[in-house]
C-alpha cells in the first residue's frame, strides 16, 4: 500500500521532490507534500481505492503525518472490515 | 494617513509600542522594537551589498519571522520586495528572478541547492539560517551575521509613489506577470481597511495567505498600523481544519482574513459547533466567491463576529467591499459591494459606454489603490491601464452589475481567467505548459465549477502519439505551481471548434 500511496502523492498531488526522498517516515505536512486541498483528495482517493470510510475526526496529523501513519490507519481499517 | 510609507507604519509602532508583540511564528516572537531594529540592520546590510533604491529584492522562503524582517528591511532600504512562492517549481521562480532583475535574495537554507539555477544576475543571498558554502559566485550570508553587523537603515527620501512590492500572478501568454504596487497603493487600502474594521492594539491578527498573495498586506501592515500582533498560521494548522480551529482558539485570534475555501473547510470539518471560535470579532474573506450556503453556516457558528467580503484583483488591491448583514437574509449571490474610500467604480459595455445601474458591463476601477502597471511590460500595461496625470484607471475584465442599493454583483469574466481556491489562474498559462510537449497537437484547459474550491481544472488533450496523464502532469509540475495542475486529463481525437476555428471551451465545459 505504501508504494500506491507514494505514487498518488507524486502523480496526483504533484509533490516536487524525488521519489527516493519520499520515505515512509518523511513528515508530509512540514515538507509540503500534502496541502489542504491535497489532504481532501487523498482522503477520498483512499476511500475509493481501498473501500474504507475515514471520518472527519480521523483526519488528524497523527494519522496523516507520514506515509507510515497513513498505512497504519488503513491497515487497521482493513483488518477491522 | 498615519504614514506616507509602509515601513513608516513600523517605525511608528516601534515608537508607540516598542515592547508590544509584532509577529508570532510558533514559539518565536518579535516585538515591534526588535522587528524595527532587525529590519533596520538588514536594510543596512542590503545597502552595503549594493541594493539601491528602486531595486527589487526577492523573498524566497516560508513565511516566518525572517520573511517579515525581510519585507520591512527591503522597504527601509528604499527597495521593492518581490515575494516568490515558496512551493513553486524552480523554473518559475527563476523566470521571476530574471524578469524582475533580482540581484539580492532573502531565502531559506532548504532552497540553497537551487540558487545557482535561478540564473540572471543573482549576486547575494541572505539566508534565514545557516549559510551553505559559496555557490557559483553567489555570496551567501548567514542570518547570524546580521547580529554582528553594525549597519543601520539608511536615511531615505520618503517617496510614497516608489514601488513597495511587485506581485507576480498567472499570465495568459504562459509566463507570470508582475503587478507593480507603490507605498501609496498599499496604504490606500490598508489605512482604509484598518479604520473600517477598527483595528486596535488589543487585536490579534492572523496571517494565512502567503506573501505573494495580496491578502498578506492587510495582515502584516494592518497589524503595524494598529501596533497589534500578527500570528503566522503554521503549516500543520493550514492543512487540517480541526488543527486550524484549535490554533485560532489557542492564539485567541480576533481578526481573520483568508480566501473563502479555507472558511468553508472550517465550517465542514472544523468541528466548530462543539468548540466555538469565541475570540473572533472580525472575519474577512476575499479572492473568490463565497457560496452563501456555507457563509450562512459560518455566520451561525461564529455569531459574535462581523463578516466582510473584500473584492479586487491584485492590480487594484481591494477596491470594493460588502459587510454581510446580520440577522437578515444574506443576498445570493453575495455582492462584492461598493467602492472603498477614494475609489471610483465605472461599468462599461462592450462599446465603451457607461451603462446604467442594473445593466451588466465590465468593471473599471480608478483611484489610489490602482497599480502602476506590469513590470517590464508597457504593452500589456497599456491594454488594461489608462493613465492621465495622477489618475489611473484599470479595466478589471470582471463583469458586474450595480444593484438598486448601490452594491455591485460579480457576474463573471470576459476572458479565460478563473479562480481556484482563491488563486487566480490564466487557463492559457496551463495550456502553454502542455503545448510545450512536442507530442501535444492541441489542448484546452477548462474550469469545472466546484462548490468548495470554486473551480477544478480539467485538460482536454489531442496527442500525436500515446502519452499518459502522469507524463502530462509531470510536464506541468516542472513549470507550474501545484494549484495550476489539472486534476484530470481527457484524451480526444479532436477538440470542438467554433465557427471561427477557435477551440470551443464552452462546448468542452458542457461536456461536448
Amino acid at each position: 500500500m505504501n508504494e500506491q500511496i507514494r505514487t498518488f502523492l507524486i502523480e496526483d498531488l504533484h509533490w516536487q521532490g524525488e521519489r527516493s526522498e519520499l520515505t515512509d517516515d518523511l513528515p508530509l505536512i512540514e515538507n509540503h507534500v500534502i496541502d489542504s486541498m491535497g489532504l481532501l483528495r487523498l482522503v477520498s482517493w483512499l476511500e475509493s481505492t481501498f473501500g474504507v470510510t475515514i471520518a472527519d475526526e480521523e483526519v488528524v496529523p497523527a494519522n496523516f503525518g507520514t506515509i507510515a501513519s497513513i498505512d497504519a490507519l488503513l491497515s487497521a481499517k482493513l483488518q477491522a472490515a | 494617513m498615519k504614514s506616507q510609507t509602509i515601513d513608516g507604519l513600523l517605525t511608528l509602532a516601534a515608537q508607540s509600542a516598542p515592547g508590544a508583540t509584532a509577529v508570532v511564528d510558533g514559539e518565536r516572537t518579535l516585538t515591534y522594537a526588535e522587528l524595527d531594529e532587525q529590519s533596520g540592520r538588514l536594510a543596512g546590510v542590503l545597502r552595503e551589498r549594493g541594493v539601491q533604491p528602486g531595486d527589487r529584492v526577492g523573498l524566497w522562503l516560508e513565511k516566518s519571522l525572517e520573511a517579515v524582517v525581510g519585507v520591512y528591511a527591503t522597504l527601509k532600504a528604499g527597495a521593492t520586495y518581490v515575494p516568490l512562492d515558496d512551493q513553486a517549481p524552480v523554473a518559475r521562480v527563476g523566470y521571476i528572478v530574471r524578469d524582475a532583475g533580482i540581484h539580492c535574495l532573502i531565502s531559506s537554507p532548504g532552497h540553497g541547492g537551487h540558487w545557482a539555477q535561478l540564473g540572471g544576475s543573482l549576486r547575494t543571498v541572505v539566508v534565514a539560517g545557516e549559510a551553505p558554502g559559496a555557490q557559483d559566485g553567489i555570496e551567501a550570508l548567514a542570518w547570524s551575521e546580521l547580529e554582528a553587523a553594525t549597519a543601520t537603515a539608511p536615511a531615505r527620501v520618503q517617496d510614497p509613489d516608489a514601488l513597495a512590492y511587485v506581485l507576480y500572478t498567472s499570465g495568459s501568454t504562459g509566463e507570470p506577470k508582475g503587478v507593480m504596487l507603490s507605498h501609496r497603493n498599499g496604504l490606500a487600502f490598508v489605512d482604509w481597511a484598518a479604520r473600517e474594521v477598527g483595528l486596535h492594539p488589543g487585536d490579534r491578527l492572523s496571517s494565512h495567505a502567503p506573501l505573494h498573495f495580496d491578502l498578506s498586506t492587510f495582515d502584516l501592515f494592518g497589524a503595524a498600523w494598529a501596533a497589534a500582533p500578527v500570528h503566522l498560521v503554521p503549516a500543520q494548522a493550514s492543512v487540517f481544519p480541526r488543527e486550524l480551529a484549535a490554533w485560532i482558539r489557542a492564539q485567541a485570534i480576533t481578526v481573520w482574513y483568508s480566501v473563502p475555501s479555507i472558511l468553508t473547510q472550517l465550517v465542514l470539518r472544523g468541528d466548530l459547533a462543539a468548540a466555538p471560535l469565541s475570540s473572533l470579532r472580525t472575519v474577512i474573506f476575499a479572492g473568490e466567491v463565497f457560496p452563501v450556503k456555507y457563509l450562512r453556516r459560518l455566520v451561525e457558528l461564529v455569531p459574535q463576529a462581523r463578516f466582510y467580503n473584500f473584492y479586487g484583483p491584485t492590480e487594484t488591491n481591494v477596491c470594493t467591499w460588502y459587510e454581510v448583514p446580520v440577522g437578515a437574509d444574506i443576498p445570493e449571490p453575495l455582492p462584492i459591494g461598493r467602492p472603498i474610500e477614494g475609489v471610483r467604480a465605472i461599468v462599461r459595455d462592450g462599446d465603451g459606454r457607461t451603462v446604467t445601474p442594473g445593466e451588466p458591463g465590465e468593471l473599471l476601477i480608478e483611484g489610489p489603490t490602482v497599480m502602476h502597471g506590469y513590470w517590464g511590460d508597457p504593452e500589456r500595461t497599456e491594454r488594461t491601464l489608462a493613465v492621465s496625470g495622477d489618475r489611473r484607471t484599470y479595466r478589471t475584465g470582471d463583469l458586474v452589475r450595480e444593484g438598486p442599493d448601490g452594491n455591485f454583483d460579480f457576474i463573471g469574466r470576459r476572458d479565460a481567467q478563473i479562480k481556484t481556491r482563491g488563486y487566480r489562474v490564466e487557463l492559457g498559462e496551463i495550456e502553454a505548459a502542455l503545448d510545450a510537449l512536442e507530442q501535444i497537437v492541441e489542448c484546452a484547459v477548462v474550469a469545472v465549477p466546484d462548490e468548495t474550491i470554486t473551480n477544478r481544472l480539467k485538460a482536454y488533450v489531442v496527442s500525436s502519439r500515446p502519452v499518459s496523464a502522469a507524463e502530462l502532469a509531470g510536464a506541468c509540475r516542472a513549470r507550474l505551481p501545484r494549484y495550476m495542475i489539472p486534476e484530470e486529463f481527457e484524451f480526444r481525437e479532436a477538440l470542438p471548434k467554433s465557427s471561427t476555428g477557435k477551440i470551443d471551451r464552452r462546448a468542452l465545459q458542457a461536456g461536448g
